[in-house]
C-alpha cells in the first residue's frame, strides 16, 4: 500500500479521497493555485502546495508543477480525481516517469479512451455497438461537412479530445452546421489542446446509462452495477441515481456484460465508466471515462463499498479487493449537484462570495465548498452533492426533495430550484426521462419568478438596517430618524430610487421612505409599496411586520448583496447604488448595449461596425468557464461601436458592442 | 402686558378637554401637512412633465437619489415665499434648500425647482437661499447646489438686487464660506446666465450636463444683440465647451443621475467631519405617546398649556433635571436630553418677571460655561408689567437676560410652541438673536402684542382722543373698530405668515420637534463653539 498519496485536484473530489486515504492509513496531500489558499480542500486535507496562479492552465493542468509537487512532499503515488489531469497520458506518464504510482489506468488506455474514435474502434473490436457516425476524427471543416452528407439531422459534433460533456454540440439545422462546427473546433482547441471532431447520429430523447467497472489491469474485470444519468443540461449530468430502474433486466445485464467485456479486452485497471446511451430498447457504447466520476457516491450508497478505497487497493495490489459476487445491490441512492449558476442567465457559472449554506443533515453531503468562500470564475462552480438513499427510488428522491427543501445557499446564485423542481417533477418521478428532458422542465421553472416585490421590498429593508445598523449616529444610523422626512400626512417613499436590487434578469429599484418614527419604513419596490418594521429577536433573527403579517427572517445581507431565508426559501439579490449602471449613460435606456455576461475572454467577433443586425443576432462568441456564450443583439440596428477583439480579456459587465436601436424599434 | 386668561365658559373633564384640543389641533396639522404637500410638488402638471420630457430628473427626484440610502433629509424653509406671489408659486419660492447625508457627510443641499417659473429667483427666493447658506456657515456644512435656474425674476428686482441678504449675499457667502474652509459644490442642470453664472463660478468643484447645462455672462440673444455675434448655446457656454476648452466647470456629466454620481464621488472625496464634540448618550423615547401633545394645547389660544406637562412629549425620557424649580416659576429651566444629547431647556410657563428673567440668566451662563446648547420653548406673553415690576427692576433683569442669551455662543434652538409676544419673543431668543434654528408649532403665533391687547391699546388711545375732543364713542362704535385689527394681528402673528415670510425656518408638528432637534444637535455637536464673551451685565 502507498505511504502518501498525492491529490492532484480539488473541491469535493479531493476532499473525498483524502477522507478515505485517511480512513486505510495513507498520509495525503494536495496542490491549489493562488485563487485556492484558503479553499475547502486545503484546509481538509491539511498539507498542500501551491502549484500556480488562478487559472486552471497555470496551476491544475500544470503537469510538471504537479509532479514537483508530489516528490516535494514525499508521495509515492498520485490521485488525479476527475477532470483537470485525470485523463491525461502525458500527466500518467510523467507520474510514473518520476517513479510514481498513478491511481488509474495506464497511460496507454487512457490514450486509447482518450480519443473518441479509438475508443470506438475498441467498442467495435470488443463487440459493443456503436452509434453512426464518422470513423477519422478531422479537424477540417469541409471534410467534416462532406463526411456527414448522408446522414440525417440531427448529428452531435465530439471533440476527439472531450469528455464530461464538454465539446458536444447538436446540430439540427443544415445551416447552422458550418458555425457549429467551426465552434466546436475553437472548443476543443482551447479545452483540450485538439481540434479534432467526430460526427455521429444524435439520438434525441434516449437515456444515459453507465456501468461502474473495476479492474485489476491484469485482465480480471468486475461491474460494480450501473447508473442512470439521463437527467443533463447541455450534456451535464445534474441528477444521478444507481441502479438503473428504467430498463427491462435482459437489457441490463446485456449492458453489464458490454461494459465488463470492453475492460477485460483493454486489460484495465482501477476505477472506470463505460458509458451507453440506450434509445427504443437498444444500447449503443458513447465512451469510457477512465478515472472516478462526479456520480460515483450512488454506487457506493447502493453498494455498500468506498470506491476511492476499492480504486487506490486495486492499483496497488494490482488485483481485485473484491469479486464479483461481494458486489450486491440494496435499495435506490438519487444525487443532485447544487451548483452556483445563474438560471435566469442560462446556467452560466455565478461567482462570488458564499454568504451562508445551509444544507441538511440525515443524508450525505459531499461538499466542496464551505460558507465564506468563494466561487471563483477559474474552476467547476459545484457547492455539494446531495445523496438520499431509500429502500425504493419513489422514496430516495422523497428524501432527496425534502432535503432540497432545507437547503440554502446564499450570495450566489444557484441551482436549487432547478433540482427542487426536478425531483418534483411527475416526468422525473415516472421515470419517463430522457437526456433533453430538463430543457422542457426548465421552461416550467422559468415562469415562476425567482423573487417576487415583496421579496425583494424586505431583502432591501434589511439590507438598509445592516447597511447602517454600525452607524451610531442619527443621521446615519439606523434608528427613528431614518429616512426621516418632514410629514406630509402620506406615508410616501422618497422620490428616487436608493438602490437597485437584481436577481438575474429581474431587477427592482428601491425607494425607502418613513412611516413613522419607531423604526418602520416604507419601501417600494418597483411600483408596489410596502410598510415594514423590522424588529431583532435574537442573534441574526429578525421579526419583518409587512402590511400586518409577521415573518421571520435570517438576514443576509453586507455592502453588495441584500437577502434573508425564510423557513427553506432563501432570496438573495445585488445591490448596486441607484445612481450606476446604464442610468449614467447619455440616451437613458441604452439597450443597445451588450455586456459581457461573465469574465472570460472573446473568440470571435463576427460583426463590424455600420452593420445591421437584427434582434437576436450573433455578435461574438466569449467563452468562459470553457462554455461558449453567444453575444446576440438585443435591439435591432446598426453596430455603432464594436468595443472588443478576438483573444481579448474581458470583465464582467464590460461593455462589448453598442447597437445604434432602429428608430421604430427604440420608439416601440 | 398683562396675561389675559378668561376662564373656561363651561367646566369639562380633563379628558375631553384634551379631546376636544386634539379635535382642534387636527385642523391645524391638516392645513400644515396640505401646505407641505403642495411645497413638495413644485410646479404645475404640466410644468413637471415638460421637465421630465427633457430628460431631467425632478427637483426632489434629484435630492432623493443624490443623498445615501436612508439618510434624513431635513428641509428648511419649505413653506417660506407661500402666497407671496400669486398662485403659480407654490411655497417653497421655487427653491428646495435642507440638509441631507451625502456619502456620509452631512451636507447642506439648494435646488433651484426648474418646474416653478422656469427656477426665477424671487426676493423670497434669494432671502432662502441665503438663510441655507448661513445655517450652512453656522454648522459648517459643505453646500451641494443643484442650479437650474432662469436667474432673477426681474420684476422683483427691488427684493432682488440692491440690499444686503439678497442675491449678492449669495456670492459674499460663497466666498466666505469657502474662504473658511467649507466646501462649495456646483451642479449645473441648466442655463446659467448673468448672475445666475457666478453661482456655480463660485463654487470649488463644478459639475456640468452635456446638451443640458449651460453657463455664459449673456445668452446667445443678448450676444448677438451687443456684438453682432451669431453663437449656438453650445459654443458660447456648453459642457464640452466649458470642459474642454475654458476650463470654467470640472467635470462633465451625461445627464442628471451621471452628474449626480460624481458629485457624490466629489462628496466622498471631501475632508471628513471632525469627531463631535458633545458626545450622544443612548436615546430615548419621549414620554407621552405621538398625539399626546396635541390635547395638551388648547384650543383656545387665551388659555395656557401646561408646558412642564408639553416638554414631557419632547425631551428623551420626558425627564427634565430642572434648575431652580422653586424660584422664578414662570420661566422653567433645566439639563434634559433630546435624542441622546444634552440640552439646556428654557421654557416658559407664565409671564416673565424679574426672579425668571434673573434664573434665566445665570442658567444661560452656566450652559455656556459647560458648552450645552440651548434650547428655548417660548409661549410668553412678554415681561410684567406694572409699578411693582419696574420696582424690582424688572427692566434691568430683562436686560440681563437678553445679554446672557444673545452673546451666548452656544447652538441656540427655538420653538414657538404657542403665542410669543413682544419682548418676550426677542428674550427667548427670537430671530434677530439669530439661533441655529426656529420652528413654530402650527399654533404658534408671534407679534409685538397679541391681537386683543392691540385692538384694546389701540382703542384706548382713540377713545382718549374722542375724550379730548369731547366726542361720544359707543361700545359698538369701538368693537368696529377692534375687529379689523384684531383680524390683522391675528393673520400677523400666524405660525405660516412667519413661515412664509421666513422669520422661521419652517412650521413643525409637536411630534416632530424632537427628531428635528435631534437631528439639529447632532449636526452642531461637532461644530466648534468658541468661549462666550458677554456684554454688560446691570446688576
Amino acid at each position: 500500500m502507498f505511504k502518501k498519496v498525492l491529490i492532484a485536484n480539488r473541491g469535493e473530489i479531493a476532499c473525498r479521497i483524502a477522507r478515505t486515504c485517511r480512513e486505510m492509513g495513507v498520509a495525503v496531500a494536495t496542490v491549489h493555485s493562488t485563487a485556492d489558499r484558503d479553499a475547502l480542500h486545503v484546509r481538509e486535507v491539511g498539507e498542500s502546495v501551491e502549484i500556480g496562479s488562478a487559472p486552471a492552465g497555470d496551476s491544475y493542468l500544470r503537469i510538471d508543477r504537479i509532479v514537483e509537487a508530489a516528490l516535494a512532499v514525499g508521495a509515492d503515488a498520485v490521485h488525479p480525481g476527475y477532470g483537470f489531469l485525470a485523463e491525461n497520458p502525458e500527466f500518467a506518464d510523467a507520474v510514473v516517469d518520476a517513479s510514481l504510482t498513478f491511481i488509474g489506468p495506464s497511460a496507454e488506455i487512457l490514450r486509447r479512451f482518450g480519443d473518441k474514435a479509438a475508443a470506438k474502434a475498441e467498442a467495435v473490436a470488443a463487440d459493443v455497438p456503436v452509434v453512426a457516425g464518422t470513423v477519422e476524427p478531422s479537424a477540417s471543416v469541409d471534410d467534416l461537412i462532406e463526411s456527414v452528407a448522408g446522414m440525417p439531422l440531427p448529428l452531435l459534433l465530439k471533440a476527439a479530445a472531450g469528455g464530461g460533456g464538454k465539446g458536444m454540440r447538436v446540430v439540427a439545422s443544415p445551416d447552422s452546421l458550418r458555425q457549429n462546427i467551426e465552434a466546436a473546433i475553437r472548443e476543443g482547441r482551447s479545452a483540450f489542446g485538439n481540434p479534432n471532431l467526430i460526427v455521429e447520429q444524435y439520438l434525441p430523447e434516449a437515456r444515459h446509462i453507465e456501468v461502474q467497472i473495476l479492474g485489476d489491469g491484469n485482465g480480471r474485470v468486475i461491474h460494480l452495477f450501473d447508473r442512470e444519468c439521463s437527467l443533463q443540461r447541455r450534456h451535464q449530468k445534474v441528477i444521478e441515481e444507481a441502479p438503473v430502474t428504467s430498463l427491462p433486466d435482459a437489457l441490463r445485464q446485456e449492458i453489464l456484460a458490454h461494459a465488463v467485456r470492453l475492460g477485460e479486452r483493454v486489460g484495465y485497471r482501477g476505477l472506470g465508466t463505460v458509458e451507453f446511451i440506450v434509445k427504443d430498447g437498444k444500447a449503443y457504447f458513447l465512451e469510457v471515462n477512465p478515472r472516478i466520476q462526479v456520480e460515483h457516491p450512488v454506487t457506493e450508497e447502493i453498494c455498500g463499498q468506498d470506491l476511492v478505497a476499492l480504486q487506490i487497493r486495486s492499483v496497488a495490489e494490482g488485483r481485485l479487493p473484491i469479486e464479483q459476487a461481494d458486489v450486491i445491490v440494496g435499495g435506490v441512492a438519487v444525487e443532485a449537484r447544487l451548483y452556483a449558476e445563474d438560471p435566469d442567465q442560462d446556467f452560466i457559472p455565478s461567482t462570488g462570495k458564499l454568504e451562508s449554506l445551509s444544507l441538511p443533515s440525515g443524508l450525505r453531503v459531499d461538499r466542496g465548498i464551505a460558507a465564506g468562500m468563494s466561487v471563483t470564475p477559474y474552476y467547476d462552480p459545484m457547492i455539494a452533492k446531495l445523496i438520499a438513499v431509500g429502500p425504493d427510488r419513489q422514496q430516495a428522491y422523497a428524501r432527496l426533495s425534502a432535503a432540497l427543501e432545507e437547503s440554502a445557499a446564499l450570495g450566489v446564485q444557484s441551482n436549487l430550484p432547478l433540482l427542487r423542481a426536478l425531483t418534483t417533477s411527475p416526468t422525473v418521478l415516472r421515470n419517463g426521462v430522457h437526456t433533453g428532458s430538463i430543457a422542457e422542465i426548465v421552461l416550467d421553472l422559468a415562469a415562476v419568478p425567482q423573487v417576487s416585490t415583496e421579496e425583494a421590498a424586505l431583502a432591501a429593508a434589511l439590507w438598509l438596517r445592516a447597511h447602517r445598523a454600525s452607524a451610531p449616529m442619527l443621521w446615519t444610523g439606523w434608528n427613528g430618524a431614518t429616512g426621516w422626512r418632514l410629514n406630509t400626512g402620506t406615508s410616501e417613499a422618497n422620490h428616487a430610487p436608493s438602490i437597485r436590487c437584481a436577481s438575474g434578469a429581474m431587477g427592482f429599484d428601491i425607494r425607502f421612505g418613513m412611516l413613522d418614527l419607531d423604526d418602520a419604513l416604507v419601501v417600494a419596490a418597483n411600483e408596489d409599496t410596502y410598510a415594514i418594521r423590522l424588529t431583532e429577536i435574537g442573534e441574526d433573527l429578525v421579526l419583518a411586520d409587512l402590511d400586518g403579517r409577521t415573518l421571520t427572517l435570517i438576514p443576509s445581507c453586507d455592502e453588495g448583496r441584500a437577502g434573508f431565508i425564510r423557513g427553506a426559501r432563501g432570496v438573495s439579490l445585488t445591490v448596486t447604488p441607484y445612481l450606476s449602471g446604464k442610468l449614467l449613460s447619455s440616451g437613458g435606456t441604452a439597450s443597445g448595449e451588450v455586456l459581457a455576461p461573465m469574465m472570460g475572454q472573446v473568440i470571435a467577433v463576427e460583426v463590424v461596425e455600420g452593420q445591421a443586425v437584427g434582434l437576436g443576432d450573433r455578435l461574438g462568441v466569449m467563452e468562459s468557464m470553457k462554455m461558449e456564450l453567444v453575444l446576440r443583439a438585443p435591439v435591432a440596428g446598426t453596430i455603432g461601436t464594436v468595443a472588443c477583439a478576438a483573444g481579448e480579456s474581458v470583465e464582467r459587465d464590460q461593455c462589448l458592442f453598442e447597437i445604434l436601436a432602429d428608430q421604430d424599434e427604440a420608439a416601440a | 402686558m398683562n396675561q389675559n386668561v378668561k376662564p373656561a365658559a363651561t367646566e369639562l373633564s380633563d379628558a375631553d378637554e384634551a379631546q376636544l384640543n386634539a379635535e382642534a389641533f387636527e385642523q391645524l396639522l391638516k392645513e400644515l401637512r396640505s401646505r407641505r404637500a403642495a411645497s413638495r410638488r413644485g410646479g404645475s402638471d404640466a410644468a413637471r412633465q415638460k421637465h421630465l420630457d427633457r430628460g431631467k430628473m425632478l427637483v426632489r427626484e434629484r435630492i432623493d437619489a443624490l443623498i445615501d440610502p436612508g439618510s434624513p433629509f431635513l428641509e428648511l424653509a419649505d413653506l417660506a415665499g407661500a402666497e407671496l406671489y400669486g398662485d403659480r408659486v407654490p411655497p417653497g419660492a421655487g427653491i428646495v434648500t435642507g440638509v441631507g447625508m451625502i456619502a456620509g457627510q452631512a451636507c447642506m443641499i439648494i435646488a433651484n425647482d426648474a418646474t416653478v417659473k422656469g427656477g426665477t429667483y424671487f426676493g423670497m427666493t434669494c432671502r432662502k437661499h441665503v438663510r441655507a447658506q448661513k445655517f450652512a456657515w453656522t454648522n459648517r456644512l459643505p453646500c451641494v447646489t443643484l442650479v437650474d435656474s432662469g436667474g432673477a425674476f426681474l420684476p422683483d428686482q427691488a427684493n432682488i438686487f440692491p440690499d444686503e441678504g439678497l442675491f449678492g449675499s449669495i456670492f459674499h457667502n460663497q466666498v466666505g464660506m469657502s474662504a473658511d474652509g467649507i466646501p462649495q459644490i456646483a451642479v449645473v442642470l441648466g442655463a446659467c446666465t448673468a448672475g445666475g453664472a457666478y453661482i456655480p463660478a463660485l463654487c470649488d468643484e463644478i459639475v456640468i450636463v452635456r446638451g443640458q447645462g449651460f453657463m455664459y455672462l449673456a445668452g446667445p440673444q443678448l450676444v448677438q444683440a451687443a456684438t453682432g455675434e451669431k453663437v449656438d448655446p453650445e459654443a458660447l457656454g456648453g459642457a464640452e465647451m466649458h470642459s474642454q476648452v475654458s476650463g470654467v466647470t470640472d467635470h462633465m456629466a451625461e445627464n442628471d443621475a451621471h452628474a449626480l454620481a460624481i458629485t457624490r464621488d466629489i462628496v466622498a472625496e471631501l475632508p471628513a467631519r471632525p469627531a463631535p464634540i458633545r458626545p450622544r448618550t443612548s436615546p430615548e423615547a419621549p414620554a407621552l405617546p405621538p398625539g399626546a401633545m396635541h390635547g395638551l394645547i388648547n384650543r383656545d389660544p387665551r388659555r395656557p398649556n401646561d408646558t412642564r406637562e408639553i416638554l414631557r412629549g419632547i425631551l428623551d425620557g420626558g425627564d427634565l433635571q430642572e434648575f431652580k424649580a422653586g424660584y422664578g416659576k414662570t420661566l422653567i429651566t433645566g439639563f434634559a436630553r433630546i435624542g441622546g444629547y444634552q440640552v439646556g431647556v428654557l421654557a416658559n410657563n407664565g409671564v416673565l418677571f424679574t426672579e425668571s428673567a434673573n434664573k434665566a440668566t445665570h442658567f444661560i451662563q452656566m450652559c455656556c460655561q459647560r458648552n450645552i446648547p440651548l434650547v428655548f420653548f417660548a409661549d410668553v406673553s412678554g415681561f410684567m408689567v406694572g409699578r411693582e415690576a419696574e420696582v424690582n427692576g424688572i427692566a434691568k433683569a430683562g436686560a440681563k437676560f437678553i445679554t446672557a442669551m444673545s452673546s451666548a455662543t452656544v447652538p441656540k434652538y427655538t420653538v414657538i410652541i404657542g403665542g410669543s409676544y413682544g419682548a418676550g419673543y426677542l428674550a427667548m431668543c427670537g430671530r434677530a438673536f439669530r439661533p441655529n434654528a426656529m420652528f413654530m408649532w402650527p399654533n404658534g403665533r408671534a407679534a409685538i402684542m397679541g391681537p386683543d391687547q392691540a385692538a384694546t391699546t389701540l382703542a384706548l388711545v382713540k377713545r382718549q382722543g374722542f375724550e379730548s375732543q369731547g366726542r361720544d364713542w359707543t361700545a359698538e362704535e369701538e368693537e368696529a373698530f377692534k375687529a379689523p385689527i384684531r383680524q390683522e394681528y391675528e393673520t400677523f402673528a400666524s405660525a405660516f405668515n412667519f413661515a412664509r415670510n421666513l422669520w422661521v425656518d419652517g412650521v413643525i408638528e409637536p411630534d416632530e420637534t424632537a427628531p428635528v432637534l435631534s437631528l439639529l444637535l447632532e449636526i452642531s455637536a461637532s461644530v466648534p463653539a468658541g468661549p462666550t464673551r458677554f456684554g454688560v451685565f446691570r446688576t
